[in-house]
């Protein structure tokens, strides 16, 4: 990683690129200018070389007139110094006409320079021959030879006068043509110069956009994911530059937001599971517990033994005990047999009567139960084990300690399409908060379930609430503490018994 | 990357294909300056000069050219010296130049003066071989003349004059150049004399009389001819000219001094000035030679001097006639 790490930084980071680039193009743009500058240099060298011939014929002139004047000065004064000057020029002229072309050739300058040097050799063998009659004192011969020395000398210039006239007509010419092809070359340079800079321009626009290019899509990517669609598809990146680095990271960090919110989801959905199971588990404990009480007692054992029983108390002429045994006995199979289905509502009136009787047997016929029942009762169907659990709730709770004037009255009345059922005591009393905890199902128990007969309050409740599918099917009325406790039920008809009652009435 | 690497590398073979062509145009476009200043040119073995004569331009350029032709076959540099806006020297000059210049041999047309007879006999003793051209000078050591045959010339004149006589009295008069001292020109007025004379008959009177006109640079020629129309004086019935410039002088002055038809004209050479008067019948003949001949044979006298050491002293080169019968093929010969 670190390795790959240093390789990326150090080949083909942007900055790299981006330097290599800028190098390349100055490299290019300074190659570029040495070749012109270098062109026009030479160029310039040229010209000047152009009118360098001029200048060797004027020298050439010049040292021709010097040895001319130096002769004649000879021969005016004859001294010394002149003829110093005499062979001195001599000398020099004689190196420079050496330089000048002997060949015969088709140019018209060189045959210029040929005659020209062979005429300076013929005068200068006149000039020489000049200067030996002087010396010699001949004065006839040197004034000859002079005077054809003098007209050669105008030969000569005039020959070179000719040259010079023909190397700067050509000179002319060249120097146009240098001067129009440095024009040429400038236009030249300046287009080469422009469609180098497009071609410097399109490169690098192209290079900074493939650079910036995954940037951009990595732009329009990452909205997509800030909206919520984590399946985008990425730009693919070969480059290993730091924009490839940022979209792989990227990359990287979707997929691993992806990973964690799926994980996120899975173990959600197994906490909920789990939840279920603990419910489930809950629920068949209660069950279990249940079925454990029931199983506690052998029904059959128990109604055949309480049958036994009245037998036994008819024989002995043991009226009462007989009948007391007799309804506890139906009190039971009642219990038992509607545990787990529906029943009618005359039965379950029929279980509250025998429960009453049971008590005012216990409790010495204290309880003065009442009740107001409405005849169209017959048909009507209603979870098994509603009533018994409330009337077992007002003794319980409302008058089992003050048994000498309690009072129970149960109500059971047809209104338009539900039965209102009453159970009403003149018991204890409740107190608001406690109404309120017994109906939000918050109320502790305060007394032992063995003895009850094992459903409160909030089962029935409960169950009202999920046979009808329906809330506030259930409310306890109390004006307070000791002044007694109404418990209210409605049961809503069904559409089949609705219309039976209503042609019953 | 590599996507870039495409367009990065045409870029930069575009760029150098650029940089490439342009020095390639600009060094091919300064290449020819160089070759001016002296590239390889054609040697050759020996340098000859041929010295012009003033106020015969047309013909000794044609004489020169076919020289020069000939001259280049045989590997020989030919010079032509004549005067012009830089150089203004006689005929003289120019000898001395070409004896101090060295060359290797000297084509001239000598004017007859001691001066360059003198001169040609220096050429020579500079081992410097001349050889005379149209006119001779043979008491100097030149060491060939290619020209006409004097006599020759004079018959040929005097031909075209007896086919123009007049049934009365015919004035010629002869033009012939001044600066000429030489004794050709005389010889074809005593040929051409003696001819007329001779077949011209009793009847037919005949008077001849020769005017030398000047030369010289200083337009004298053309005055002096336009003198002769405008005097007043009779006009003569052919007018002979024995050089192409008074022929051509003449020519106009026929034209301008609505003279055409009046006067018959025997011209020298065949310039294109001429053949169009002789086909305008303003001219009515004119006597001509081969200059092409004339120039090779020049060349070819030099040549053969240096190859055989000796050469024969006289290159004839044949006389002809073009009047209006010919003129349109001498045109097309040409």
């Amino acid at each position: 990683m670190k390795m790959r790490k240093n390789k990326t930084s150090g080949e083909t980071s942007i900055l790299n690129k981006i330097m290599w680039l800028q190098g390349a193009m100055i490299a290019f743009i300074l190659l570029m200018n040495l070749l012109i500058y270098f062109q026009i240099n030479k160029t310039v060298q040229r010209i000047d070389a152009v009118f360098f011939s001029n200048v060797t014929v004027n020298d050439l002139s010049k040292r021709l007139e010097e040895l001319q004047n130096s002769v004649y000065e000879y021969l005016n004064t004859k001294s010394s110094v002149a003829l110093e000057e005499y062979y001195r020029y001599e000398q020099e002229y004689r190196e420079q006409i050496e330089r000048l072309n002997t060949e015969n050739t088709d140019s018209e300058e060189k045959m210029l320079e040929k005659n020209i040097r062979r005429m300076s050799e013929t005068y200068l063998d006149k000039a020489n021959e000049t200067v030996q009659a002087k010396r010699g004192r001949n004065v006839e011969k040197y004034r000859a030879s002079y005077e054809d020395q003098t007209q050669l000398y105008e030969y000569i210039e005039s020959y070179m006068y000719k040259l010079n006239n023909l190397r700067f007509y050509i000179n002319s010419d060249n120097y146009q043509s240098l001067l129009s092809s440095m024009g040429t070359m400038e236009t030249l340079s300046v287009v080469v110069v422009i469609f180098v800079g497009i071609i410097c321009l399109s490169v690098s626009t192209l290079l900074i956009g493939g650079m910036i290019g995954p940037l951009r899509r990595l732009a329009t990517v990452a909205n997509e994911v800030a909206q919520g669609n984590f399946d985008v598809e990425f730009p693919k990146m070969t480059a290993n530059d730091e924009v490839g680095i940022v979209v792989k990271t990227f990359h990287k960090m979707v997929d691993s937001i992806k990973e964690y919110i799926e994980k996120q989801r899975v173990s959600m959905e197994n906490e909920a599971k789990m939840k279920e199971r603990e419910l489930s588990l809950e629920v068949h404990l209660k069950e279990a517990q249940l079925k454990y009480l029931q199983a506690q007692i052998n029904p059959h054992f128990l109604f055949n033994s309480l049958n036994a029983g009245a037998q036994l108390a008819a024989m002995e002429d043991a009226e009462k005990t007989g009948i007391f045994v007799e309804r506890m006995a139906d009190f039971f199979r009642y219990n038992v047999k509607k545990m787990q289905e529906d029943a009618n509502l005359y039965e379950e009136i029929e279980a509250v009567d025998n429960y009453i009787y049971i008590l005012n047997v216990r409790f010495a016929g204290d309880i003065h139960y009442e009740k107001k029942i409405d005849p169209q009762v017959e048909n009507i169907r209603v979870p098994s084990m509603i009533l018994q659990p409330l009337v077992e709730n007002a003794v319980t709770h409302g008058i089992r300690n003050q048994m000498d004037n309690a009072r129970i009255t149960l109500q059971v009345q047809r209104e338009e399409g539900q039965f209102r059922i009453r159970v009403k005591d003149n018991g204890a009393g409740m107190t608001e908060e406690r109404i309120q905890a017994v109906l939000s199902g918050n109320a502790t128990q305060t007394q032992k379930e063995s003895d009850s007969t094992g459903i409160g309050l909030d089962n029935v409740m409960n169950r009202l609430r999920l046979y009808y599918n329906k809330n506030d099917l259930f409310d306890i009325y109390s004006e307070g503490p000791g002044k007694g406790t109404e418990v209210t039920i409605l049961l809503p008809l069904t559409e089949g018994e609705a219309n039976v009652s209503d042609t019953d009435s | 990357m590599k996507k870039t690497f495409l367009p990065a590398t045409a870029g930069i073979l575009l760029s150098l294909l650029l940089l490439s062509a342009m020095w390639f145009y600009f060094h091919e476009s300064t290449k020819n300056i160089e070759l001016q200043d002296g590239g390889a040119q054609d040697k050759y073995e020996r340098h000859y000069v041929m010295i012009g004569v003033e106020g015969a331009s047309n013909l000794w350029r044609e004489i020169y050219e076919s020289a020069a032709v000939r001259a280049k076959e045989s590997g020989v540099y030919l010079e032509l010296l004549e005067s012009d806006a830089t150089m203004d020297y006689s005929l003289e000059d120019f000898l001395r130049i070409s004896i101090a210049a060295q060359v290797d041999g000297i084509i001239m047309q000598p004017d007859g003066s001691s001066q360059v007879r003198k001169l040609i006999d220096e050429a020579w003793n500079n081992e410097i071989p001349v050889v005379t051209v149209l006119e001779d000078d043979s008491e100097s050591q030149r060491i060939s003349f290619v020209g006409t045959n004097s006599y020759q010339m004079g018959a040929v004149y005097a031909e075209e004059i007896l086919k123009n006589l007049d049934d009365g009295k015919t004035d010629v008069m002869v033009l012939s150049g001044a600066g000429r001292q030489d004794t050709s020109t005389n010889l074809t007025l005593l040929q051409l004399t003696n001819d007329v004379r001779e077949k011209s008959g009793s009847q037919k009177e005949v008077s001849i009389s020769g005017y030398r006109v000047s030369l010289g640079g200083n337009f004298e020629m053309e005055e002096a001819i336009r003198d002769f129309f405008v005097s007043g004086d009779e006009l003569p019935d052919i007018f002979v000219c024995l050089n192409e410039m008074i022929t051509e002088a003449v020519y106009q002055a026929i034209v301008d001094f609505n003279q055409v038809g009046n006067v018959d004209v025997i011209g020298y050479y065949q310039s294109d000035n001429i053949l169009d008067a002789i086909k305008k019948c303003t001219i009515t003949s004119t006597v001509s030679f081969s200059t092409s001949e004339m120039g090779r044979y020049s060349v070819d006298a030099l040549n053969e001097f240096y190859s055989l050491g000796h050469v024969s002293s006289y290159f004839n080169v044949t006389l002809k006639t073009i009047d209006a019968s010919n003129v349109v093929s001498a045109q097309l010969g040409k």
